[in-house]
């Protein structure tokens, strides 16, 4: 039988890349800000009046890179937990819908094929409660199938996302460097930081822009909570939430 | 004349494979019961920069009440499981202890209490 599966990529590579990627890319970002605020304090006799015009572009600048941060600490604080994300989803394919699928067909395999043989009232009753379990099994199977592929569709929205903002923090970090702030001589340094602060807060506010779209896709996979209680609170098989009773205590 | 008909070794060799059943159980209910989420497990992205309302706890308990289920369920399986095998073994031991008799008692052979 197919499985959910046989359709996923390697998320959790994909996600740790992203990850790996964005960690990189803060750390240019942060130094080569850091370096460049040293840079415009060491000059400050220099630049005398053109601080005010400096200050503005500085505060616009810091702006961006403090949401750029915001998003990536927030990821970090989340990495983990999501990695269980991920881990999970394909434990419900490996650990629980596979195993069980794989008890369905045996139930009317029989070890002996005397079985067949046994006729009676009493393989009547046998039969049924059989069929019973058989359908059990098949409704367990079905509800694995679906929180699976629930989880797997919020797995996806996190992985575009930290994908999506791999993007961003590698475009930010190339503007930080490709201005390189740190650098320029003191009569430039009121242009480079105009120009960086202008750079850093597009790219900023336009990969925001993005995010959003993938965590709007992310509300809408995980938006289906009614679906998941009705699944467990759909009887046909479950009678009151429990497994079907063959023998009684 | 009986009403049956049986080749009682057969519903011995049936038994083992309810147990093999239970076998087979035991790690899955081990692995749902092991599948908790935290609600940071959710969403990555931060709800307050991308000025979004990303209630996470509200799946987290979804997900939960789910996950408990599934793992609450398979207990029923188990006992269940080990419990047909038993009794495919006690129904071969009527039907040999007894060759003349017409029916067997359904509510006794299906009572894990009764021998």
């Amino acid at each position: 039988m197919t499985t959910p599966m046989g359709q996923q990529p390697d998320y959790k590579g994909m996600f740790d890349q992203a990850c790996q990627q964005i960690g990189d890319a803060i750390k240019t970002v942060v130094d080569k800000f850091n370096s460049f605020v040293k840079h415009v304090y060491d000059n400050r006799f220099f630049l005398g009046p053109a601080l005010l015009v400096i200050k503005g572009a500085m505060e616009k600048l810091r702006e961006g890179v403090d949401k750029l941060v915001q998003l990536v600490q927030y990821l970090m604080d989340h990495q983990l937990p999501v990695v269980s994300l991920i881990v999970q989803s394909f434990n419900w394919v490996y650990k629980v819908h596979n195993p069980i699928s794989n008890l369905s067909g045996q139930v009317t395999d029989y070890r002996s094929e005397n079985f067949e043989q046994w006729t009676g009232p009493t393989r009547n009753s046998y039969n049924r409660k059989a069929t019973e379990q058989k359908a059990a099994i098949d409704d367990y199977v079905k509800k694995s199938e679906f929180v699976s592929s629930w989880l797997f569709n919020i797995v996806k929205t996190n992985v575009d996302y930290v994908a999506g903002l791999a993007g961003i923090a590698a475009k930010v970090a190339g503007g930080m460097v490709q201005v390189s702030g740190e650098t320029v001589t003191v009569v430039m340094i009121p242009f480079a930081a105009d120009q960086l602060a202008k750079l850093i807060s597009t790219l900023v506010e336009e990969g925001i822009k993005t995010l959003v779209k993938y965590a709007q896709n992310f509300i809408g996979a995980i938006g289906n909570v009614r679906d998941i209680a009705s699944q467990v609170g759909d009887a046909t098989v479950f009678t009151n939430g429990k497994w079907p009773i063959a023998v009684a205590n | 004349m009986t009403g049956y008909k049986v080749v009682t070794d057969a519903l011995r060799k049936e038994a083992p494979k309810w147990d093999d059943f239970t076998r087979a159980v035991v790690p899955v209910k081990h692995a749902v019961e092991d599948a908790s989420l935290g609600v940071f497990a959710f969403f990555c992205g931060n709800p307050v920069v991308l000025a979004l309302d990303i209630n996470a706890a509200l799946h987290q308990t979804a997900y939960e009440g789910y996950r408990s289920f599934m793992a609450s369920v398979l207990n029923g399986a188990l006992d269940e499981f080990m419990q047909i095998g038993d009794t495919l073994v006690k129904i071969a031991g009527k039907y040999d202890a007894a060759e003349d008799i017409v029916e067997l008692d359904l509510d006794s052979v299906w009572d894990a209490k009764q021998n």
